[in-house]
């Protein structure tokens, strides 16, 4: 979906909210949000200034109503009710109070909102009364690829899979049919009608972009196509200049080409970073905004295209979760409290949630921007494991490529941050730290700066310590290179770990083995203590010490156990479906979630480790993704009165990224992904 | 089986330099001029069939051609195909009015030459001199008031014919220094002009102004061709890019009546292009029916590409065979010796032979050809180049490889080969003194050459349908006599004359079959003929022994069985028939299955061309078209009753070959889809098992030149890979493209 342009401002839809940002500066300006509680309760996928009065926005959402706001002042202004989800609509300024609405069979399951087939333009005409006037003008088996209308308001083209409506408003509402079903020869990936002249330009799946003929009368019936291609790969976007001298086409190949249409004559911008998914040019005609599937909009200046304001958001949600998953979880940097997650294969984001932006990308492993070789699509690396040092002097990672044809790729990173750069240089890498794949990485909280270890657990059912080579004889390495090499292998009855934690202080190393659960001294590495849980025939899914209490906290499939660590019993137990787990760094509560797929809604459960009372129970109508809690702001700190709690950061199936501030039990969530189509490239 | 794979016999067919398609107004037939002088005439509606072949001469290569229409005299429609070779100027294009009454052609000094043609002959009456720029294209302006004119210096002129002065000068663009050569020109039905230049932009100009329209860069390199539709609202282009470009006009109703001010500019837009030639497209043509609407293009790589336009560039595309028709080749099967006949040169091997392994069983297992390695190579025996200026039209060779006829347009020269006793790979020849035949005043030429099988009588067939039998004398080779010489042929029947297109002597020298393009088919009989020299110059008639019923497409080529007095024919349709001499009448097979061969078997891309008889099998056939063969059981059909014919695919490499079987399956109406499947697979599969594979296609040999059979399954496969041919040509235009 699009964002598009006023004055030098871009509106820009995130989930059910719209962001209005300074082209200048990037800075949100505003937002139209909850904060009246009236705004849409499911994703925005559509919006468009009103034609009439620029001073009104129309949005339409899959919860079926389009919403008209006076975004000055961010006032709600009327609500139209139209039953069904919206997924594309027009608007045109001779037809105030009428819609051309491309819908679809209401979708219940989220997650195949993507695939979603069955779609139908249908026209809307809303009399003073509220009355509805509706008539269908076409429908389809398939998924609607494009809708747009002529500059003039006469027509109206919308694409189906692989065939091409038109439709002339006049006529259209007195439901005459004259023009015929236009087939293209493979799948429709965008379209749109230039502006003066009669044709429409289609981008296909395979890069062609074709100029069809067809919207004079006398070519009706036998239309004159004519086709241009360079793009390899699928076109996402077209759109044309206002003076339709240009055509401005990207698609996956992370290219922008500009088209003089007279001439064929061809200019490109390349390596934009990542796929573009669409392409809008501002009311004067100087700025074109491209929206990147990375979740960034990058604003150019049409003069000499030079990047001016690159606008970036969570990176992930467009990425297919299946063959790269959010594997890292969410994992807070200590130096500024940044939110550290998966970004694009093979790199890793830092986020900062407070001012909700982007911070840094850092690419763990290297990789040629292309989008793909031929047909075949590109297997990357992906970062499983991220950890920091308490002070956040060094960063660890572990990454995987595994392509099914070359020898699987398994490196342990150490990553020095560097103060003058404020980023992070590789100092050790080691290939292949464990034959397989690695369960776990941990930080060692105990030590201190000079004798920092991390360890790391591994499915070839070993764990080991890795330390900082103090110990380096060889004399001509100067003294201040610092390397890291494993110190201690362990391994418990050939059995394989599932999970791993230090307790606070460093002291005990506790790593899970199937249903048992062992208890190592981390200063001599020696087997402590053996717990076994009953029934032990559920493996052990996470492990965490609570803070300032001596308690454990033990998740299976379905059960959740405290363990008192001084008396080596369990203290209480829930049979709870238990997904994930977070400790407050700063207190002795944990929080459990339970994702109910049936019910589209989870559960958050706070406990504090001494009782099996929860402290605070909390539903959310969302499914969680990773969770997190995030210490509070520093300069929160003493200002709030109850500082010593954090907020809670989650992500929901969206990959949108929350925070509930559980100081006042309310949900003060807060938005912090740009864009929300989730739609996957097919 | 064992067979011969010859590609020694390295033939190159010509670059194709011209493309031209006879006037609406008449029967369809496509002009094809190559580089070597020759000119190939083709019909469409019999399925592409390649009709004659107007010989060249030597150093000569037709750039130009143009079809006349001579409607003065005759009513019937008379084309001759006028080639311009080396006046006193070289001629690098040629145009007819629209009334058919002169004819301009564009000369190297810069002159433009305007012809009558109202008569037979061509009369200069009219030069048109402006500088000396090479003129590359002309064309008329639909009045015939103004020829438009594209010149190597960069220019396009306007001439007044009348005033035989010069109107308008438009200039293409120019890189700076380097002229720029107007390759093409062509006029539309509202006036525009359309210019391709060697820069490979085509413009739309204003003729009445001489202003440019618009402008395409839609070549990479030099444009060189333009046709365009009757309406005027199509044109295409091409060039030495390999591409061929089709531009539209849009919006060609309203253009006039709009009040929008822009309609009447910019309105042409490149629909797309296609890059289906392998070198330059040196011709393009088009041709529109109410039935067909033909775009031929061919060029270098020497095919030519024949689509219906209508949905250009998608369109499915018809690569015709670039190899001649009627077989260049003729063998003596005896001897193992294979004669080839180049456009001025008899080249003749002896057969090289394979290594002999176990006999394998006479059972047709076509996919299960072994390679043989050679035991003895071919051996070039003889390599004779002909005098004379004209290219070679006919060749025979004696089954004992005694004799070997040649002869061009104007002479018929018969060899006796002599054995040379010191070099035995070698052979001489002797010419024997043949007498003089004349036509019309002039000594006449021969279209076909045949010997009879048993080597005693050659017949020749002349330019004019005549049909001369001459007597060899084996004893003396002195003089040979002439028996007999009769028209039947050369008679036109309802008005039209024709040429002879294939000959045929029967096994036992019995029976000589005579078909022509209007498909009559005679057989006369040859014993009865007696020496009599005083019928030399008469008329006196041959002994017809049958005439065929006519067929209803174009026949092909005529065989008769080597053991029976059974006549193969094979139709342009792909359709082949077996007439029994003796009964006069079809074969029995014939009767039953001619009429329902397999579909797949009819649709086959290329036409029959010949057909072969293996000795060792006399209920067989072996069908062979430019780049398959069939081998065709009728032993197997006629065991399999009830049942219709199925064509089945030989790979010739895989033990299985794959199962493309197409059934017909009888029409049963109470049957659901399902059913029907099942009964095919059914039937597909009994196939498969029963071996009732009466029909086997064998895409292995590509490019055949020739097939028969010298021994009892020894078969002799001569082939032409267009790889080869494609080799020896100069490299073409190249530009490196995404993802290569």
């Amino acid at each position: 979906m699009a964002s598009f342009f006023l004055y030098r401002y871009i509106f820009c839809p995130c989930s059910n909210k719209i962001k209005i940002i300074s082209v200048t500066t990037g800075e949100v300006v505003k937002s139209i949000s909850d904060s009246f509680g009236n705004c849409h309760n499911d994703e925005i996928t559509c919006m468009m200034l009103n034609p009439n009065d620029p001073s009104q926005l129309f949005s339409g959402s899959l919860d079926g109503t389009i919403k008209v706001w006076k975004y000055t002042d961010v006032e709600l202004l009327k609500t139209y009710e139209f039953g069904i989800p919206i997924y594309r609509m027009a608007i045109l300024a001779s037809y105030p109070d009428q819609f051309f609405v491309v819908t679809g069979i209401p979708c219940k399951n989220v997650s195949s909102r993507g695939k979603q087939k069955a779609q139908a333009l249908l026209y809307f005409r809303f009399d003073t009364k509220d009355q509805v006037e509706m008539h269908l003008l076409c429908k389809s088996k398939f998924m609607c690829t494009g809708l747009d209308t002529s500059s003039d308001g006469e027509f109206l083209v919308v694409s189906f899979l692989r065939t091409i409506r038109i439709i002339k408003i006049k006529l259209s509402q007195q439901k005459g049919q004259k023009w015929p079903k236009y087939t293209h020869s493979s799948n429709i990936t965008s379209i749109t009608i230039h502006p003066s002249k009669p044709y429409i330009s289609i981008g296909d799946e395979y890069g062609k972009i074709t100029h069809l003929y067809c919207l004079k009368e006398s070519q009706i019936q036998d239309p004159i196509k004519s086709s241009v291609h360079w793009h390899p790969h699928k076109v996402n976007s077209l759109v044309f200049t206002r003076d339709g001298t240009y055509l401005l086409s990207g698609g996956e190949e992370s290219v922008l080409v500009i088209w003089q249409i007279e001439t064929g004559h061809t200019q490109f911008l390349p390596r934009l970073g990542s796929e573009i998914q669409s392409i809008t040019i501002s009311p004067d005609q100087a700025l074109y905004a491209i929206n990147l599937l990375d979740n960034s909009i990058k604003i150019l200046s049409a003069v000499n295209l030079e990047i001016k304001q690159v606008i970036q958001g969570l990176k992930h949600a467009q990425i297919d979760a299946s063959v790269y998953p959010l594997s890292t979880g969410l994992v807070i940097e200590p130096r500024n409290h940044f939110v550290v997650l998966n970004g694009l294969p093979g790199t890793i984001q830092f986020y900062n949630p407070y001012a909700d932006r982007h911070v840094m990308e850092h690419e763990v492993s290297r990789r040629t921007m292309i989008s793909r070789a031929f047909e075949k699509d590109i297997v990357y690396p992906n970062v499983i494991h991220v950890a920091f040092s308490s002070n956040g002097d060094w960063m660890v990672t572990v990454d995987s490529r595994q392509d099914g044809e070359t020898t699987p790729e398994l490196y342990l990173k150490f990553w020095q941050f560097d103060p003058n750069s404020q980023t992070y240089v590789l100092n050790t890498r080691v290939d292949n730290p464990h034959s397989k794949a690695v369960v776990s990485l941990n930080f060692h909280p105990g030590t201190n700066d000079t004798s920092i270890s991390f360890v790391t657990t591994g499915l070839d059912n070993k764990f080991k310590v890795w330390k900082i080579n103090s110990e380096s004889h060889m004399s001509q390495v100067p003294k201040d290179t610092t390397s890291w090499i494993c110190k201690f292998v362990g391994s418990y009855r050939q059995y394989t770990p599932h999970a791993a934690a230090f307790s606070q202080d460093g002291s005990i190393l506790s790593i899970a083995y199937g249903s048992v659960i062992t208890l190592w001294d981390s200063q001599s590495n020696v087997l402590r203590d053996v717990l076994t849980l009953i029934p032990n025939y559920e493996h052990i899914k996470h492990l965490a010490f609570t803070n300032n209490s001596p308690f454990l906290v033990v998740t299976t499939q379905n059960y959740l156990y405290a363990w008192n660590l001084l008396t080596c019993t369990i203290w209480w137990s829930h049979k709870i479906e238990v997904h994930h787990l977070a400790i407050d760094p700063k207190s002795s509560r944990f929080i459990v979630v339970s994702n109910c797929k049936r019910l589209q809604e989870c559960r958050l459960f706070v406990f504090e480790p001494q009782t099996a009372i929860p402290v605070m129970v909390h539903t959310i109508k969302d499914t969680i993704n990773a969770i997190a809690y995030l210490p509070r702001k520093f300069d929160d700190v003493n200002s709030s009165s109850n500082a010593r709690q954090s907020y809670i950061i989650y992500l929901n199936q969206n990959y949108n990224m929350l925070i509930i501030d559980n100081d006042c039990s309310q949900l003060k969530s807060q938005v912090n992904n740009l864009d929300t189509d989730t739609v996957k490239p097919t | 089986m064992y067979v011969h794979r010859c590609r020694f016999v390295e033939y190159t067919p010509a670059t194709i330099n011209a493309l031209a398609f006879t006037p609406l107004s008449t029967q369809p037939l496509l002009a094809c001029g190559r580089a070597n002088g020759e000119i190939e005439i083709w019909n469409p509606t019999q399925r592409w069939n390649l009709e004659k072949i107007i010989p060249g001469a030597k150093n000569t290569s037709v750039e130009a051609l143009t079809w006349v229409h001579q409607t003065a005299s005759k009513e019937t429609d008379n084309y001759h195909s006028q080639t311009m070779e080396k006046q006193e100027e070289s001629v690098w294009c040629m145009s007819t009015n629209n009334a058919n009454t002169l004819l301009a052609i564009g000369c190297d000094d810069g002159g433009l030459r305007i012809f009558d043609i109202n008569d037979d002959g061509l009369v200069l009456i009219k030069t048109l001199m402006r500088n000396d720029a090479k003129v590359m294209a002309l064309a008329w302006d639909h009045d015939d008031k103004f020829i438009i004119s594209g010149s190597s210096d960069s220019n396009i002129i306007k001439w007044d014919v009348h005033n035989a002065r010069v109107i308008q000068r438009m200039t293409v663009d120019t890189i700076k220094g380097k002229d720029n050569i107007v390759w093409a020109i062509n006029i539309l039905k509202d006036g525009t002009i359309v210019s391709g230049d060697s820069l490979g932009n085509i413009c739309f100009w204003d003729s009445e102004h001489g202003t440019m329209l618009q402008k395409f860069k839609a070549h990479d390199a030099d444009a060189l061709c333009l046709v365009s539709n009757k309406e005027g609202t199509m044109v295409f282009s091409s060039g030495v890019d390999r591409k061929c470009n089709l531009f539209r006009m849009t919006d060609h109703f309203t253009a006039q009546s709009s009040n929008d001010a822009d309609s009447n500019e910019n309105n042409w837009i490149l629909v797309g292009f296609r890059r289906t030639h392998l070198h330059d497209v040196k011709a393009i043509a088009l041709r529109e029916d109410l039935n067909d609407k033909f775009f031929v293009s061919g060029g270098v790589d020497t095919s030519i590409l024949v689509s219906h336009f209508d949905s250009f560039p998608e369109d499915k595309l018809q690569r015709l065979p670039f190899i001649p028709q009627k077989p260049l080749i003729s063998i003596s099967k005896s001897k193992k010796l294979l004669m080839y006949r180049s456009i001025n040169q008899i080249k003749m091997w002896r057969l090289g032979s394979g290594k002999d392994i176990m006999q394998l069983k006479d059972s047709w297992q076509l996919e299960q050809i072994p390679n043989l390695d050679l035991i003895e190579p071919q051996k070039a025996i003889l390599e004779m180049t002909l005098k004379g200026n004209n290219h070679l039209m006919a060749s025979a060779l004696s089954e004992d490889g005694e004799w070997i006829a040649v002869s061009d347009v104007e002479t018929i020269k018969v060899f006796k080969i002599q054995n040379d006793i010191e070099n035995p790979d070698r052979v001489g020849v002797k010419k024997v003194q043949l007498p003089k035949i004349f036509m019309n005043g002039c000594s006449a030429g021969a279209h076909h050459l045949l010997f009879t099988l048993n080597g005693k009588k050659l017949v020749i067939v002349h330019n004019d349908s005549s049909i001369t039998i001459a007597e060899l004398d084996n004893c003396h080779y002195k003089e040979i006599k002439i028996l007999n010489q009769f028209y039947e042929h050369a008679q036109p029947l309802d008005g039209n004359t024709t040429v002879v297109s294939s000959i045929a002597v029967s096994g036992d020298s019995r029976w000589l079959a005579v078909g022509d393009l209007l498909n009559r088919i005679s057989v006369y009989n040859l014993e009865t003929l007696k020496v009599n020299p005083d019928i030399i110059y008469g008329y006196k008639t041959i002994d017809l022994h049958s005439t065929l019923p006519e067929f209803s497409s174009t026949h092909t080529t005529l065989a008769f069985y080597p053991t029976k007095p059974t006549l193969v024919i094979t139709l342009s349709s792909n359709e082949f028939f077996l007439y029994d001499i003796e009964s006069q009448k079809l074969d029995d097979w014939s009767l039953t299955y001619s009429k329902s061969l397999p579909k797949t078997f009819l649709n086959l891309e290329n036409r029959l061309v010949g057909c072969a008889f293996n000795p060792a099998n006399n209920d067989a056939i072996i069908l062979w078209g430019a780049n398959y063969f069939c081998h065709v059981d009728f032993d197997k059909c006629r065991k399999d009753k009830g049942h219709q014919p199925h064509l089945v695919t030989c790979t010739g490499l895989r033990e299985k070959p794959k199962n493309k079987a197409i059934e017909q399956v009888p029409k049963q109406n109470g049957l659901t889809k399902k059913r029907k499947r099942d009964k095919t697979e059914k039937i597909i599969k009994r196939a498969r098992t029963e071996r009732m594979n009466n029909f086997q296609l064998v895409y292995r040999y590509r490019s055949l030149m020739y097939v028969d059979f010298i021994e009892p399954n020894t078969m002799i496969v001569v082939e032409r890979p267009f790889a080869t041919i494609l080799e020896n040509l100069p490299p073409s235009f190249y530009k490196a493209q995404y993802g290569s």
